[in-house]
């Protein structure tokens, strides 16, 4: 009778357990009384990063950026392809090549209650020139300057004529933060804290796990469809899928290209792939001696098969990158890749001084990505006499070493041209170097032309010189890459992970 | 025994302060430099000297160590995080009780499995139950956590789709890392009490016992077992103090915001001063784990109560009380 008992109990605790471990999900119907299916009031994200802060200001990372965004508002919008529309601020014009006159909604308030006033937007740009963290890209505006003209106008003025100001403005630090807020909660906890104009409200943080957001009642555009948004921190690629299989997560951001048949043959799941801004390139110091061969650069650009890499590293979520800039960035110019030519390259060793090859250093972080890559160079010019002996450092122990390496690798994401082309600068203090006065001119021109024919040409020219120079061998556009449930409409598939939520529906089961 | 707590107390100071001193040697040696780390290639020289002023990076080791323990010591101040800019002792106290819960529930597990599993190994020795859990457990000490953790993702959450792999804020999403956490440590439990165990039940005292005619059940649970609970809360106390600063795998593997994870996110970044008031508030949770088991041996074992009260054992006393424990 005793061993009865037992067993029945085991088995009452056993199945008390499967009950608990099933997936949660909701058994009752997810359609209404007018057969219309119902909407849930939560979507949950799994986000890949938790971000130091929600302070625009302070903020240098799109993992903090792509919450941001649903809680703060910029002056103007700017699209995807690079185009500017009316946001807080209604119309804006040049008075003179050093001042940009906006004028602001009047029907705008902040999640405390206050209204926006052009205040607000010259302290933020205060904020900008002053946070080291935002200072390089608000180094040509004159905070100073800056006059407010009325509650609703403002002149926002510039040190030097500067073509980039719509796009900061537009984009990332440039939102505008309250100047109550900030001043009565202190930089730190408006950071854990933030207060905007945007669609959806800060509501809770759980330091490491969940940061919450719930919908902006009174936001002066359209209400979000979805009443609250739970960002999940799941820095693992591979477990964000798997919470996104098991119902965990409704949506998940930066897919890895590992994951990415298993959500294809997933029939619940959808995959949303689309252009980003991301590029990869090979990098030469131009510190070292050896590299400044541009016959030996030439060689090892030739004896680079980048199709293969491309088709073994990211299968068909990537393309082979064009161009210095990325494919879709303002002025991007396309070129003829250099072809893989084994022959040719072993041609140009010769020519360069290396018939019997030559040893040279790879260093870069311990990234899968990264060193696929390096060990493929290695391969392939092998074949040409050279052996890459690859390193693999910590991001911090690298930076700390002053930056020596013959070979590295730089994964960009940005869209605005000077930002992207910085690394070519001699003030740039990784990766390049080359120190040439005329590309330092160019790139100080190409950030101050306004006429965007002339900023075009220009970036032509030096698009141009970059390519032939070869201090860096482009390698892939690598794609932008979410994953949702079935449940999930209106996903925009954004370059740079900034999708809008407050657009996106989200369908009980 | 008021007294030996005190003292207990008072001897953290100076591990305490050797542990800060370690800890921040070991930062400052460490390659890295925040303001790199915290403005990434973008940011400008000029900045980076901003940066490096604000953070007081440019101070000698020296003036920033007393900086760092006057600090400590006046105020209770562990320093601010560089990245969030919030107070270090506010971002641990946040993620602390995910880890201590994580810590408490494997330990709670490991040791009902082991201590059972010990239990009947001993009573049982060479039975077939024994050499399968002998078997396991060795299987288990063997195993490294993180590979435990990924098997069971790939069963429970990728093939079965039971149980989620990310996060701790639901009870479901308990199971898999507590059970990570919990296997190993259960094989340690379980060969320590069952050796334990072996040891206290071939004494004369059991003997007695069972002669006196006291059924197997209270010989064991009541007269061997507790003998034999010292080197097991032992045991205990060490695995959950070890879990406490140690968890880092698990934490990582199953995306769990517990105060290893805030660590290792710390190292990656050169938050040092996250590092340091991570690694001293561990230091000092782990000095009170182990003066709470110390205190709970002492109320099991009256032979280590009385070495505390007066300071070297009371042999009159101490046999009386051991007459009695041997009942």
């Amino acid at each position: 009778m005793k061993k009865i008992t037992r067993l029945i109990t085991v088995l009452l605790i056993l199945s008390m357990l499967f009950v608990g471990c099933s997936s949660g999900k909701d058994s009752s119907s997810s359609v209404d009384e007018t057969g219309e299916r119902k909407l849930k009031d939560t979507i949950v994200l799994a986000h890949w990063e938790e971000p130091a802060t929600l302070d625009p200001q302070a903020s240098n990372k799109v993992s903090y950026f792509l919450v941001q965004e649903q809680i703060f508002n910029y002056l103007v919008y700017e699209d995807p392809q690079g185009n500017y529309y009316p946001e807080l601020a209604t119309e804006w014009e040049y008075v003179d090549d050093l001042t940009l006159r906006f004028t602001l909604r009047d029907d705008v308030y902040f999640h405390n209650g206050e209204k926006l006033v052009a205040d607000d937007v010259k302290f933020t740009i205060e904020r900008g020139t002053q946070n080291p963290i935002s200072a390089s890209i608000f180094k040509y505006f004159d905070a100073e300057g800056t006059t407010v003209v009325d509650d609703h106008t403002i002149d926002v003025k510039f040190k030097v004529p500067y073509a980039g100001a719509l796009n900061v403005l537009g984009s990332w630090r440039g939102a505008i933060v309250s100047k109550k807020a900030v001043e009565e909660m202190g930089d730190a906890q408006f950071g854990r804290a933030p207060i905007g104009t945007g669609p959806y409200k800060f509501e809770d943080w759980q330091s490491g796990s969940v940061i919450k957001l719930t919908r902006n009642e009174e936001y002066w555009g359209d209400k979000a469809i979805t009443k609250n948004v739970e960002y999940r921190i799941i820095p693992e690629a591979t477990n964000r899928v798997i919470e996104l299989e098991t119902g965990g997560v409704d949506a998940a951001y930066n897919i890895s290209t590992n994951d990415v048949n298993r959500i294809r043959e997933n029939e619940d799941l959808n995959l949303l792939m689309g252009p980003s801004f991301r590029y990869t390139t090979v990098t030469f110091s131009m510190k070292n001696e050896k590299l400044q061969n541009q016959d030996l650069r030439d060689a090892l650009a030739y004896a680079i098969d980048k199709q293969a890499i491309v088709d073994a590293i990211y299968g068909d979520t990537a393309e082979v990158a064009a161009g210095v800039l990325p494919k879709n960035a303002f002025g991007y110019k396309e070129f003829e890749p250099v072809p893989y030519d084994v022959e040719k390259a072993k041609e140009l060793m010769v020519k360069a001084g290396y018939p019997n090859g030559i040893e040279l250093k790879f260093v870069c972080e311990p990234i899968e990505e990264y060193v696929r890559t390096a060990e493929a160079l290695q391969n392939m010019w092998k074949e040409i006499g050279v052996t890459l002996d690859i390193h693999t450092i910590e991001n911090a122990a690298y930076l700390a070493q002053g930056n020596e390496f013959e070979v590295g690798f730089r994964a960009g994401n940005a869209n605005e041209p000077s930002n992207i082309l910085v690394i070519y600068d001699s003030t740039f203090a990784d990766k390049i170097q080359p120190n040439d006065q005329w590309i330092d001119d160019k790139l100080a021109e190409v950030a101050s032309l306004l006429d965007p024919e002339e900023r075009t040409a220009s970036l032509a020219e030096l698009q141009d010189y970059l390519w032939n120079k070869r201090w860096t061998i482009p390698i892939a556009y690598t794609n932008v890459i979410y994953a949702t449930t079935k449940n999930v409409e209106n996903w925009e598939v954004h370059p740079i992970n900034l999708t809008n939520i407050s657009e996106v529906s989200v369908y009980e089961n | 025994m008021f007294k030996y707590v005190l003292k207990r107390l008072v001897m953290m100071i100076p591990v305490l302060i050797g542990v800060s001193l370690v800890i921040f040697t070991m930062v400052f040696l460490t390659p890295g430099d925040a303001a790199e780390m915290i403005l990434g290639d973008l940011g400008t020289p000029e900045d980076k000297a901003l940066l490096r002023e604000e953070l007081k990076l440019d101070e000698p080791y020296l003036v920033r160590y007393i900086d760092y323990i006057k600090d400590l010591v006046l105020e209770g101040d562990l320093g601010t995080s560089y990245t969030t800019k919030r107070p270090v002792l506010n971002e641990i106290l946040e993620r602390f009780p995910t880890t201590v819960q994580l810590a408490g529930m494997s330990v709670i597990l490991a040791s009902v499995i082991g201590i059972v599993a010990g239990i009947i190994s001993a009573t049982k020795q060479y039975s077939i139950f024994d050499n399968i859990a002998t078997a396991v457990s060795l299987f288990g000490v063997s195993m490294p956590n993180f590979w435990t953790g990924l098997m069971l993702i790939l069963i429970f959450s990728v093939h079965l789709e039971l149980l989620p792999s990310s996060g701790f804020h639901a009870p479901r999403y308990w199971i898999l890392p507590v059970v990570t956490l919990g296997a190993s440590n259960a094989a340690s439990i379980m060969r320590m009490t069952r050796s334990s165990m072996l040891e206290v039940i071939r004494q004369d005292y059991i003997r007695t016992a069972r002669a006196k005619g006291q059924i197997e059940r209270v010989v064991i649970m009541k007269h061997a077992l507790k003998n034999a609970s010292i080197p097991i809360l032992t045991t205990m106390g060490l695995t959950f103090s070890k879990m406490l600063g140690g968890a880092v795998l698990t934490e990582s593997i199953f995306a769990i915001a517990g105060i290893g994870k805030l660590m290792v996110d710390a190292i990656k970044l050169r938050n040092t001063p996250v590092v340091q008031g991570g690694v001293i508030f561990i230091a000092f949770a782990v000095s009170i784990v182990n003066l709470v088991i110390d205190i709970i041996c002492a109320y099991i074992d009256p032979r280590i109560k009385s070495q505390y009260v007066s300071g070297k054992p009371k042999k009159k006393k101490q046999a009386k009380e051991g007459v009695s424990a041997n009942g």
